[in-house]
C-alpha cells in the first residue's frame, strides 16, 4: 500500500502517512530514513519497506518511568533544532535506559541517551577508516583511533531492545539484542560501537546538560510538574517480593534497583518480574539517614528528592552517600563524613591520566587516598543494582574544595568518575530543614582552607602596605641628612679630678651667661652651640684612644633656653690580647649614642667622664651631629604590617598539613616517612 | 581592597607613625629604653678573633 502524501513539514520532508495493517489508524513516519514505527492506537510494529507496509505483531508495553521527555519534545543543540520522533527502551544485565530517535532540522536521524542520570546525543558516522574490530577486539580500557581522535573503550554491554515506541530508522523488535561499546574520545567527545547482525555502527556525539538543550513540549512529570500538582510527592509503589511491603520508587524507571525499608531486601526494579538481587541477613536495617529518604530541598537552585543511602567503608573509616533525584537534572550525590559534606555530579568518563595529579580545566587535582570501598548498607533506591558487599577501587584526588573521585568495579568492568564540591553542612541543613545534625569536626580532605582564602584578599593589602612603608622610608630618606654642628675636645685627668672633687661645678645661674671652660672639675661643661632646623635625631659621637681600658662620659644636653635636659651615657672601650685560638678584639675606639626629637635651639653639654682605674689621662673627642633617621622605627612597621599576615600564611600551612596528615600521598612527609 | 579593615587601619596608622617619627626624628625604641649605647663599648661586646 502506498504511502498518503502528508502535509510538508517547514524543513521541506513530506511527512508519509500509512494505514496501519492492523487496526486502519494512520501511522506516520516524520523522517525520510524511519523503517519501523509503532501504532498509537493498537501498538502494532509497523515495517515499511519500500512503497508497502507491513504489521510484525504487537510492541510490549515500555515500563512507566519519570522521564520528562516524549515523543514530540523538541529543543536545540550546537545551532540545530530537533525534535524527538521515537523512543528504544534498552536493557543489559544490570539496568536498563531510553534511547530517544530524534530528527533535525537538516533531515538527520540522531540519539539522545539518557542513562543513570546523564545525557548524551550522539549521531552516526561513516566508519571508512574505523579499524577492523570484532567483539574480541572490545573491552574496558582497550582503545583505537579514528577520524583523528583515540577512542577508549569505557564500557561494553550486551544489549536487549526491550520495547519501542514512535517511529525508528530500523527494525526495532523487543528481544533484539547488539553488542554496545561506549567511548570516550580525545576533548571528552562520546562515543559508541554497536554490532550486531547488519554489522558494525559508529554513533559520535557529546554529553549533554538538560538545561542547554532548549527543550519544549516536555512530559509533565508526576509528582514534580505543576500541571499534576494533585499527584504532588505521590510516588509509583511495588509489593516487595519477599515480605510484601509497600516499596516507593521515586525514580521510576531511572532506579535500578530499591530496597525494601521493611525487609531490607535488594529488589531489582530493572526487571518487570521484580526479582530479589539480594536478601539482608537481619529483618530491618540498622540504617538511621541524616536526610530522610523522601525528603525535598533545595541546593543550588535546583529541587532535589533524597532517594538514596549508601553506606561504604574502607580500611579505616565509614562514610555516607545520599542519592539525590531530579526528574531534569538527573542524579546527584551528597557524601558525608563527620558532619561534612560534599555535593558531587557523576562524570562523563574521562582519560585517566596516570600518576599523582590531575589536570582538569585550570585546576590541578592531587591524589590524596587510594583504596578498596565496600558498601554496607543500602537504603532507597538507585540507578544501579546495588549490592551489599559491593566493591569498587577508589581514587581520590583533591584541589579543595573540589575533588575527583574514580572508582572502578571490578565485577561490573566499569570505571565511572564524579566531581564534588565541598558543601557547608549549614548548606544542606537549611535545604532539607534539618535537626540535630552533628557539627563538622576535623578536617575534610576537599575542605576549604580559610585561611587560604583569606590569604587571597591579604596578600595585596600586605605588599601595598610594605611598599607604603618602604616608599616612606625612601622619601624620607632622601631628604634628611646627617651634619655635625659641634666638636668637643675633653681631657679625662683622674689627678685633676680628685683635686677637684671637693669643689661643686659651676652651673651657670642665668640661661645668658656663658658657661665657664674647665676641664679642672669634675664635671666638663662644654660652650654653647646651636641645632638649628626642626626637631630632629642628635647623635654624641665619642673617640678615645683606649687601649685594653675604658672611658665613659654621662653626658646632659642642656637646652640654655628652657633647660630640657637630654642625658646621655657614653662608654668607650677597646680591648685586645692573644688566647689558643688566635688574636683577639673587643671593643671599639669610638661610641655615639642617638637622642630622639631634640627641639631646635641653643645648647651645651655638661659631661662628666669616668675611666678604668689604670687611666690617669686620657683625651675625649666628642662630635655633636644632628639629621638622620632612626631606622629601627622602619624595622618595626616593617614587623607591624607583617605580623597577621604571616599568622595568616602559618595557619594556612598548618591547616594544610592536618589535611594531609590523614594521606599515603601528603606532600609534607619523605618518602622514607611513608614507609 | 576593604576586605580586612582592621588589618588595613593598623597598616595606615603605622604609616602615619613612620611619616611622624622620621619627620621629627622620633624613635619608640630610644623612648622605651632612652639613651642606648651604638657601636662597640663597655665590657664583652664585639669580641671577635683576627
Amino acid at each position: 500500500m502506498p504511502p498518503r502524501a502528508g502535509p510538508a513539514n517547514p524543513r521541506g520532508v513530506s511527512q508519509r502517512l500509512y494505514d496501519c495493517p492492523q487496526c486502519g489508524a494512520p501511522v506516520k513516519f516524520e523522517s525520510s530514513i524511519a523503517v519501523f514505527a509503532v501504532c498509537e492506537h493498537c501498538r502494532s510494529m509497523v515495517v515499511a519497506r519500500n512503497a508497502n507496509v507491513e504489521a510484525m505483531g504487537v510492541m510490549a508495553e515500555l515500563p512507566p518511568d519519570l522521564s520528562p521527555f516524549q515523543i514530540g519534545t523538541h529543543g536545540e543543540w550546537n545551532g540545530s533544532g530537533f525534535q524527538i520522533v521515537g523512543r528504544v527502551r534498552v536493557s543489559w544485565t544490570d539496568g536498563s535506559w531510553n534511547e530517544w530517535c530524534v530528527l533535525t532540522g537538516d533531515g538527520r536521524t540522531g540519539w539522545l541517551a539518557e542513562a543513570q542520570g546523564l545525557l548524551m546525543l550522539s549521531f552516526e558516522v561513516d566508519t571508512k577508516g574505523l579499524p577492523q574490530l570484532t567483539r574480541k577486539d572490545c573491552g574496558a580500557g582497550r582503545f583505537f583511533d579514528f577520524d583523528r581522535r583515540r577512542w577508549v573503550m569505557t564500557d561494553v554491554k550486551e544489549a536487549t531492545c526491550l520495547a519501542g515506541e514512535g517511529e525508528l530508522p530500523f527494525v526495532a523488535a523487543p528481544n533484539t539484542e547488539r553488542l554496545g561499546v561506549d567511548l570516550i574520545g580525545t576533548g571528552g567527545k562520546f562515543g559508541t560501537l554497536e554490532f550486531d547482525k547488519d554489522g558494525t555502527r559508529l554513533y559520535v556525539g557529546d554529553y549533554v546538560e538538560f538545561s542547554d538543550l532548549k527543550l519544549q513540549n516536555l512530559r509533565p512529570v508526576p509528582g514534580w510538574s505543576a500541571e499534576v500538582a494533585q499527584e504532588k510527592y505521590r510516588t509509583a509503589a511495588l509489593s516487595c517480593p519477599k515480605c510484601g511491603a509497600v516499596v516507593n520508587l521515586r525514580a521510576a524507571g531511572l532506579s535500578m534497583s530499591a530496597v525494601c525499608g521493611s525487609c531490607s531486601s535488594v529488589i531489582d526494579t530493572a526487571d518487570t518480574n521484580l526479582k530479589i538481587i539480594q536478601k539482608a541477613k537481619d529483618a530491618v536495617s540498622a540504617l538511621k539517614p541524616v536526610l530522610p529518604i523522601g525528603r525535598r530541598g533545595t541546593l543550588r537552585g535546583t529541587q532535589w528528592e533524597v532517594i538514596g543511602l549508601c553506606v561504604r567503608k574502607d580500611q579505616w573509616v565509614s562514610w555516607s552517600e545520599y542519592l539525590l533525584f531530579n526528574p531534569w537534572a538527573g542524579f546527584r550525590w551528597l557524601v558525608t563524613f563527620n558532619g561534612h559534606w560534599s555535593f558531587v555530579t557523576r562524570m562523563p568518563e574521562i582519560a585517566d591520566l596516570s600518576g599523582t595529579a590531575i589536570t582538569m580545566g585550570d585546576r590541578e587535582y592531587k591524589l590524596y587516598a587510594s583504596g578498596h570501598a565496600q558498601v554496607t548498607g543500602v537504603l532507597g533506591e538507585f540507578y544501579w543494582k546495588v549490592r551489599r558487599g559491593e566493591h569498587a577501587m577508589l581514587n581520590d584526588f583533591i584541589a579543595p574544595p573540589f575533588i575527583l573521585s574514580k572508582e572502578f568495579y571490578k565485577d561490573l568492568k566499569e570505571f565511572t568518575w564524579s566531581h564534588g564540591e565541598y558543601m557547608p553542612h549549614t548548606e544542606v541543613v537549611e535545604a532539607f530543614e534539618l535537626e540535630d545534625v552533628d557539627l563538622p569536626t576535623g578536617i575534610y580532605l576537599n575542605q576549604p582552607n580559610p585561611h587560604a582564602e583569606k590569604w587571597k584578599t591579604l596578600k595585596r593589602q600586605w605588599v601595598a602596605l610594605m611598599l607604603a612603608v618602604v616608599g616612606i622610608q625612601i622619601f624620607f630618606a632622601m631628604g634628611s641628612r646627617t651634619h655635625e654642628i659641634r666638636s668637643e675636645h675633653l681631657d679625662f685627668d683622674r689627678d685633676a679630678q680628685t683635686a677637684a672633687a671637693a669643689v661643686p661645678p659651676v652651673i651657670p645661674a642665668s640661661p645668658l651667661a656663658e658657661p665657664p671652660q674647665t676641664s679642672l672639675t669634675n664635671v666638663q661643661v662644654t660652650p654653647r652651640f646651636k641645632i638649628d632646623g626642626g626637631v630632629s635625631r642628635v647623635d654624641i659621637e665619642a673617640t678615645a684612644p683606649v687601649d685594653n681600658n675604658w672611658i665613659g662620659a654621662s653626658v646632659e644636653l642642656v637646652n640654655a633656653v628652657t633647660n630640657e635636659k637630654f642625658p646621655a651615657e657614653i662608654e668607650v672601650g677597646y680591648y685586645h690580647g692573644y688566647d689558643s685560638d688566635g688574636s683577639w678584639t673587643e671593643g671599639s675606639q669610638q661610641a655615639s649614642v642617638s637622642i630622639p626629637s631634640v627641639p631646635p635651639g641653643e645648647y651645651f653639654m655638661t659631661v662628666e667622664t669616668s675611666a678604668d682605674s689604670a687611666v690617669r689621662k686620657m683625651p675625649l673627642d666628642l662630635r655633636v651631629k644632628r639629621g638622620g633617621l632612626f631606622w629601627s622605627n622602619f624595622i618595626l612597621m616593617l614587623l607591624l604590617v607583617s605580623v597577621y599576615p604571616l599568622t595568616v600564611l602559618v595557619r594556612r600551612h598548618l591547616f594544610e598539613r592536618r589535611r594531609w596528615s590523614e594521606s599515603d600521598y601528603s606532600p609534607y612527609t619523605s618518602s622514607s616517612d611513608n614507609e | 581592597m576593604m576586605r580586612h579593615p582592621i588589618y588595613l587601619c593598623l597598616g595606615v596608622l603605622s604609616a602615619i607613625y613612620l611619616s611622624f617619627a622620621n619627620a621629627r626624628g622620633w624613635s619608640l625604641l630610644h623612648t622605651v629604653n632612652p639613651a642606648r649605647i651604638f657601636g662597640g663599648s663597655g665590657h664583652g661586646s664585639s669580641f671577635s678573633h683576627k
